[in-house]
């Protein structure tokens, strides 16, 4: 346990979890969510959305719970809670997990890249460029991590903008029927619309950065709702802007939706938008990463540089030997519903073992 | 840090990575035709503008043919000293025929899938050749035939009877149940090229068209706008002509939630000005803007039944009712409408204000 403690010179203060939960929920997802979304729940997907966020508000309580009972990070807890070699088990899962997490990011964006902007480009190049600025923003610690992203949500803000133009063709009778699907319909919505709610799970690796870190459930609750919010508001955005056929039908509606933009200095804003969405991407990967490294170093007890290196290198490896739609459709399967249905179980489950094991002792 | 800067620094040789495209090496098409040669290959022509100092509008038009619209393109490129690109490209024409014969959805997949080509082009159907009307001569040299007829159609959507279009609004229609949609028509008269009506797509197929006379009520059927020109004449002894110019219009649609009869009523709404009046009679009075609501009303509530009883007649829908349908009755199938909407009521109400008459009397 001791071994989680933290410098407090390293701490962040709890206001940024709030940029930290939001910034990473926020990434790749939201380019292409609701094409899956408008295929299972269709005008009901708000529905789900709203779902999924209440869940990830439970998922962060328990959380909040399982530190509140044994503080540290999720290393420690797993130590703690199963025994040495079943909880190290897990803790490679959790790594694992974290790495297939940034993967997944960097790839699905570098996919992005290509189709839209630079097809020829070798897909390691990017990666290349990318890795360097995350090994950069990481070997100057999580208090760096924390202002990348905070920054890059105060940047990347502005992009809102593109909905409302947007508006201009909405069609508001295509949100109605409303309940017009099965319950079932609504819940698989829940799993497919995950890749923009996941991300608030890092919290269990930053948790020891936080000062006072109990007073920083508040503001991680607040960046899950803003999340859920942006999603819903995008979502409802996409529905009148497109009709349901053609929503189905494109990849990445969210960037389509921006090729309606014209503005006198520039034709194809959507250009603009990609090339800025690195902004976005960027805390994204690097956050992960850092989560990934750290859980390393924590259970190996090597310099959190080394993993680093590792992983990057495998990343680079990735990109150079697969193809981005054979990688991405693997990783995808893997984050879902493999990862999500991981994490959704796991959690509660650590909980209910740690206050168990808790209420023993006071017997 | 001292060790990562000079990694940072050898980032900056990937800079040239990609392919560069330099506006004055590449041919930039800001307007595509396709045609169907008599052979059923698809032609397809580039209008690429010349930029030289001091000459405006200078254009060539790259021509070739293939049996997919994608690769006309890259015949064309053979034949052209420069690389011919999409991504200016401001509208794309088809030809009746290229239509009926192989589909919009499939001559649109390539436009669609092309990130180059953003979601503003206009598209437009040509009455006659392509050919002819790609290869009129501009009557504004300033610009060449590609711009000036996007621009002609932007205008007429803006201030004129022609409805609102571009790839998104004709997808968002075109890929719903039924594929109702509709697109702009040209014609090319002695050496004009006009505005000669709407396209009305269902199926992938032109089925029916609009005249230019009925488009004032389509396009108050489809969307709201501001502006708008519509004339008519009293129904009285001298017959009189009045122009209307719209202010404000838009229709709204009122369904019925009853299984056994379903029916629609259509609200019009009209604001408008009287633009001109071929009768010497004080309009400053009272008396006579009511006729003139009253006349342009009726004449509106007539021109809207008959637009919508000969889509009915063609089980055709492209001011998009089945939507408003479905959202009251979510267990409509596209079958049922099939069914239901040749024979389904259809109410016009219409109501028009005459807010102001000019500046004489």
């Amino acid at each position: 346990m001791n071994q989680a403690g933290v410098n407090d010179k390293y701490k962040v203060s709890p206001f940024y979890v709030f940029f930290l939960v939001h910034s990473m929920q926020t990434g790749i997802g939201v380019l292409s969510f609701q094409r899956v979304l408008a295929k299972s729940a269709g005008t009901d997907g708000w529905i789900s959305i709203i779902l999924a966020g209440l869940i990830v508000h439970i998922m962060i309580w328990i959380i909040y719970k399982i530190f509140s009972i044994v503080p540290g990070d999720i290393i420690s807890a797993n130590t703690q809670a199963l025994g040495k070699w079943l909880g190290n088990f897990f803790n490679l899962l959790f790594i694992i997990y974290f790495l297939i997490l940034g993967m997944t990011v960097i790839i699905s964006y570098i996919n992005v890249v290509h189709v839209w902007m630079f097809e020829e480009v070798p897909s390691w190049a990017f990666a290349l460029v990318f890795l360097i600025l995350i090994y950069y923003i990481n070997s100057g610690g999580f208090r760096t991590v924390t202002g990348v992203t905070f920054l890059s949500v105060l940047l990347t803000y502005w992009l809102l903008f593109d909905l409302i133009y947007a508006m201009k063709y909405a069609e508001f009778t295509n949100l109605l029927p409303i309940f017009d699907h099965s319950i079932l319909d609504i819940l698989k919505g829940v799993k497919d619309n995950s890749l923009t709610m996941i991300g608030f799970e890092l919290i269990l690796m930053f948790y020891p950065f936080i000062k006072d870190a109990k007073t920083s459930q508040k503001y991680a609750h607040g960046g899950a709702l803003t999340t859920t919010l942006l999603t819903v508001f995008i979502y409802l955005v996409s529905l009148v802007f497109y009709s349901q056929k053609q929503l189905v039908l494109t990849i990445w509606p969210t960037l389509t939706m921006t090729s309606v933009v014209e503005l006198p200095f520039i034709q194809r804003f959507e250009y603009i938008e990609i090339s800025w969405w690195a902004l976005v991407i960027i805390p994204n990967m690097t956050i992960s990463l850092w989560a990934a490294s750290r859980g390393f170093k924590r259970l190996f007890n090597v310099q959190q540089k080394y993993p680093l290196w590792g992983m990057s290198i495998i990343i680079l490896l990735i990109n150079i030997f697969v193809f981005d739609m054979d990688s991405l459709y693997i990783l995808n399967k893997i984050i879902n519903p493999y990862g999500l249905y991981f994490i959704c179980l796991y959690l509660p489950l650590l909980l209910l073992i740690i206050y168990t094991k808790k209420l023993r002792k006071r017997l | 840090m001292r060790k990562v800067l000079p990694v940072i620094l050898i980032c900056s040789l990937l800079c040239s990575c990609a392919q560069q495209k330099v506006v004055d090496e590449v041919n930039m098409a800001q307007a595509i035709g396709y045609d169907l040669t008599e052979d059923d290959m698809i032609e397809g022509m580039f209008v690429i503008p010349i930029f030289q100092q001091e000459k405006m509008g200078k254009y060539q038009i790259l021509s070739g043919k293939s049996t997919t619209t994608s690769d006309v393109q890259a015949i064309v490129s053979k034949k052209a000293n420069k690389p011919v690109l999409l991504g200016q490209t401001r509208i794309v024409f088809f030809s009746e025929k290229i239509v009926q014969q192989i589909g919009m959805t499939e001559l649109t997949d390539y436009i669609y899938r092309e990130p180059q080509l953003g979601n503003r082009v206009i598209l437009a159907i040509v009455e006659g050749k392509v050919k002819d009307v790609i290869y009129t001569k501009s009557p504004n040299s300033n610009v060449n035939i590609g711009i000036f007829l996007a621009d002609l159609i932007t205008q007429q959507k803006e201030s004129g009877n022609g409805p609102d279009t571009n790839l998104h609004i004709f997808l968002k229609d075109a890929l719903a149940d039924g594929g109702d949609a509709f697109l702009p028509l040209l014609k090319k008269r002695n050496n004009d090229i006009m505005v000669s009506g709407v396209a009305l797509i269902h199926e992938n197929k032109i089925v029916s068209k609009v005249k230019t006379q009925d488009m004032f009520v389509f396009k108050t059927l489809v969307q709201s706008h501001k502006r708008g020109i519509y004339k008519f004449s009293l129904k009285d002894k001298k017959k009189s002509e009045i122009v209307v110019e719209s202010i404000r219009s838009g229709s709204s649609y009122n369904v019925s939630n009853s299984g056994s009869d379903p029916s629609i009523t259509i609200k019009i709404k009209i604001e408008g000005q009287v633009k001109e009046s071929m009768r010497s009679e004080n309009l400053t009075n009272r008396k006579m803007i009511k006729k003139i609501e009253m006349a342009m009303k009726q004449d509106l509530t007539r021109e809207a039944n008959k637009l919508i009883n000969d889509f009915q007649k063609k089980n055709i829908d492209p001011i998009g009712l089945k939507e408003k349908y479905h959202a009251k009755n979510k267990r409509m199938t596209y079958e049922e409408w099939k069914k239901i909407y040749p024979n389904m009521t259809i109410k016009v109400e219409t109501e028009v204000h005459i807010l102001q008459t000019g500046v004489s009397e």
